[in-house]
């Protein structure tokens, strides 16, 4: 029995729709306008940019329930609530008449739909509100027209349009099929509300669409997809990247109970951007008895290039690597003469190890090919991605490639890979059924696209007063372009973007530098990215330069991060990449970056006396384009256990629709940043993966979370443009947890995990 | 009284019987789900990769080829 329950638009589904849904649903061509905006932002740079089409994305029901297409990937953000929310707001729909239904990978109908780098809402919150607002002048022009009058004698409120002269009122669902007659306004034409007139955006009243079957476990994920006639599937994949079958013997996977065929998968040599490893599929009629078939499983591997790779022995290569010259990214005034004639010189060398990204739910793609067509039910990031890759992957035009989006239990990057569709995809051409591709935990941790490992080292000339006159960053890191490029051994200009050329403070001599790294495993992206160890090294770097002055921490932040203006990056940057937004409306601020370390300290009380045994850590760091400090807590007892009694963070992202998401993003980013600190570390022997599960990749347990965290959102007005909330929490939480735990115990953690460094404290 | 004492002592011996012959099954099956329980590599082809040899394949195929480009393009346009 098919249980897909959440509501996708599928072509067939649109079809349906037709008949029985008269409003704005119309067979019309779509129309992709461009926005106009008070500011710029890179939307219309991404491929299929954005469309504000309100019969693209609304439709009316005689009985007045609006339906409005969520086109992003929900996976926790409470995107497929907020930006329909937008679009609710402008048109005076009341919510509780509002259904949400999740669109399929079509970019050219719905613009982009790439859900990552934080980028929903500051792409689509114009859009969006001109949808609503298209939507709301053809109700209007529709109820003038009914009543014969002018449209400036009517207006929408509350779900109905009233005659102001008259009081006469009629209804949205009254009105739908003639709405749908009218002109979709010119853009350039179209009144958008006074915020001051918003009823959701910015209000924090509205809850997530899928609260009520999130909490009563009625959600449905991807893995939950089930189809008539389908085959589970697990595979046997290659356990060193670039490894591949030399041969399997599949007789006793074959008697166990289920298993109904054994058949290899094709892979490609690394790198293959986000082709299936390759390995040997079973084939069950329940996913259990394809994980024991695979259990029975003989293979022979051939483990290629990478079989040597021990990440031990890597961690001191990109160490050694870090104590020589590299690539200069950034150079302001004279590094070295500034930091010979410098009073003190403090060197912080710093290490991150691969993470994996562990979403709670795996991988997991339900895939039906048939006469030449592929449907697919999958917790994707980016639909339309994985919908080009199929076509190109089956040879097949993308015309004939459905992809529904479920709900993702969890992202962080890894389900913009689409390598487990693509192995679904193959799997149902090559069965001729419908075919479910589970991946098991051990699998996920195995086989990730992993976070990178960076070794950063920075050294800071002070003077003879303690002000900081130089500064050299050294960040070695393989590249995610190596999973795309063969032998890519620098870090691309997004990556140099995340927090090293990028360093807001007030240093007149700046010189960045990236040495050479290769690749020996899938490099992907993985939530915040390179923020995370350029934060962890230039916080902790900020903390220990105000210890070794006597310096309050604070103080000093504020002292490098200087006065409040617009960052100079200086000319030597090549290919500044601002989160792929134009300079001009997102600046890097530093008057910003001010103003959430003072409010951060103000509301979470720094400089409050803690009790014996605790301290007290602050870091703030800049990206997505959103300025975000956090202070962190610890209490460190005799045995080295860290508690966090509370945690508060500042975040100024601009212009923003839902804060009630942004503080669960917050949240949940100090949950995450505290499991990555403390025990996050995926490390390879031989090429392979040590961890296997949650007892070697841990996770913090919910007696360990911090027991209180206050998020604080900085106000601004309308005409700041809205900048990225999913992200930006993560980096500056564990640099200001490691400078707390310092406070506490005088130990300095510069190397994630904490593990096990605590217990000798 | 006895008899629902009874009745209460076979429900227990019940449950303790079952959980015995789960426990029993799971330590007979430690590694289910960790994949093949015999796995072997042979000397790669391939030469190891090092920080100065280029690590990866250059010789793919066209299509994944045109796929790798493609995503690099997309990348260092958008970023993320």
């Amino acid at each position: 029995m098919f249980q897909n329950r959440i509501e996708n638009v599928s072509r067939r589904g649109v079809l349906r729709g037709l008949g029985v849904t008269a409003g704005l649903v119309l067979a019309v061509p779509v129309m992709s306008r461009r926005s106009v905006a008070a500011y710029s932002t890179g939307a219309d740079k991404m491929p299929h940019g954005t469309v504000n089409d309100p019969k693209v994305f609304v439709s009316i029901a005689p009985d007045g329930v609006i339906t409005i297409i969520a086109a992003r990937s929900e996976m926790g953000t409470g995107v497929r609530t907020s930006l329909p929310m937008i679009v609710a707001d402008e048109m005076e729909a009341n919510w509780d008449k509002v259904k949400v239904q999740q669109a399929p990978g079509d970019e050219v109908k719905y613009g982009n739909q790439d859900t990552d780098g934080s980028r929903s809402t500051r792409h689509f919150l114009i859009p969006m509100r001109q949808v609503g607002a298209s939507a709301r002048t053809m109700l209007e022009g529709a109820a003038a027209k009914r009543w014969n009058v002018p449209v400036s004698e009517v207006k929408a409120a509350n779900h109905e349009v009233i005659h102001v002269g008259t009081g006469q009122k009629l209804g949205y669902g009254e009105l739908a099929e003639d709405a749908a007659l009218q002109p979709v306004p010119d853009v350039a034409t179209l009144r958008l509300k006074d915020p001051k007139d918003f009823r959701y955006m910015g209000k924090g009243q509205i809850g997530i669409v899928d609260l009520h079957d999130i909490t009563t476990g009625k959600a449905m994920y991807g893995i939950d997809t089930r189809l008539p006639g389908m085959k589970y599937a697990v595979i046997a994949r290659p356990p060193v990247t670039g490894g591949k079958v030399v041969s399997f013997d599949p007789t006793e996977a074959l008697k166990v109970s289920g298993v109904e065929q054994v058949i290899q998968v094709q892979g490609w040599p690394w790198p293959s951007k986000f082709q299936p490893l390759g390995g040997v599929a079973v084939i069950a009629r329940n996913t259990g008895a394809a994980i024991k078939g695979r259990d029975a499983l003989k293979i022979v591997w051939d483990d290629g290039p990478n079989a040597s790779y021990d990440s031990v022995a890597y961690r001191r290569e990109l160490e050694e690597a870090s104590r020589k010259p590299g690539e200069v990214v950034r150079n302001n005034g004279d590094v070295d003469t500034a930091l010979k004639s410098a009073a003190k010189v403090i060197v912080g060398e710093y290490y991150l190890p691969h993470l994996a990204h562990a979403s709670m739910e795996t991988p997991v793609a339900t895939a039906h090919v048939a006469d030449g067509k592929a449907e697919v039910w999958a917790p994707v990031q980016s639909p339309q991605g994985a919908r080009d890759d199929i076509a190109k992957t089956l040879g097949i035009s993308a015309e004939n490639v459905t992809v529904n989006v479920t709900l993702l239990g969890g992202g962080f990057g890894r389900k913009s890979k689409c390598d487990f569709v693509l192995e679904a995809v193959l799997l149902s051409k090559a069965v001729g059924a419908p075919v479910k591709v589970q991946w098991t935990r051990e699998d996920d941790i195995h086989n990730d696209f992993v976070h990178t490992v960076s070794a950063e080292r920075i050294e800071a000339g002070l003077d003879k007063s303690g002000k900081v006159i130089a500064w050299r960053h050294r960040s070695v890191a393989p590249t995610i372009m190596s999973t795309f490029a063969a032998g890519a051994k620098h870090q691309a200009p997004f990556e140099l973007g995340m927090g090293l050329v990028d360093l807001p403070f007030d240093i007149p001599n700046i010189r960045c530098e990236n040495p050479e790294a290769a690749a020996y495993t899938r490099i992907g992206w993985f939530r915040s990215v390179s923020n995370i160890p350029r934060a962890f090294a230039v916080q902790t770097m900020v903390a220990e330069i105000a210890h070794a002055t006597g310096r309050d921490q604070k103080e000093m932040l504020l002292e490098i991060i200087g006065p409040a203006r617009i960052v100079d990056i200086g000319p030597t940057v090549k290919d500044f990449w601002d989160y792929g937004e134009p300079v001009s409306s997102y600046p890097i601020d530093a008057g910003r970056l001010r103003r959430v370390v003072e409010l951060v300290a103000e509301k979470g009380q720094w400089g409050r006396q803690v009790p014996k045994g605790h301290g007290l850590g602050i870091a703030v760091h800049r990206s997505f384009v959103s300025y975000i400090a956090t202070i962190v807590e610890v209490s460190v007892d005799g045995k080295g256990k860290l508690t966090i009694p509370r945690v508060d963070t500042a975040i100024d992202c601009g212009t923003f629709v839902n804060p009630e998401r942004i503080q669960s993003q917050v949240e949940g980013a100090a949950i995450m940043g505290l499991s990555l600190a403390k025990y996050g570390e995926v490390t390879f022997k031989n090429g392979r993966v040590v961890q296997n599960n949650f007892d070697g990749f841990k996770l913090a347990r919910i007696d360990e979370g911090p027991m209180v965290t206050n998020v604080h959102i900085m106000p601004s007005g309308p005409d700041v443009p809205p900048s990225g909330a999913g992200e930006p929490g993560l980096p500056p939480f564990a640099p200001a947890l490691c400078n707390a735990i310092f406070a506490a115990t005088g130990k300095r953690i510069r190397s994630l995990p904490i593990g096990k460094q605590l217990q000798s404290a | 009284m006895k008899k629902s004492l009874l009745t209460f002592g076979l429900a227990a011996a019940l449950l303790f019987s079952g959980r015995a012959v789960l426990a029993d099954d799971a330590v007979s099956k430690p590694h289910i789900g960790n994949g093949p329980a015999v796995e072997k590599s042979v000397p790669s082809s391939a030469p190891a990769a090092t920080t100065t040899r280029t690590t990866g394949a250059t010789d793919q195929d066209k299509t994944v080829k045109g796929m790798n480009s493609n995503e690099k393009a997309k990348i260092e346009a958008n970023g993320k």
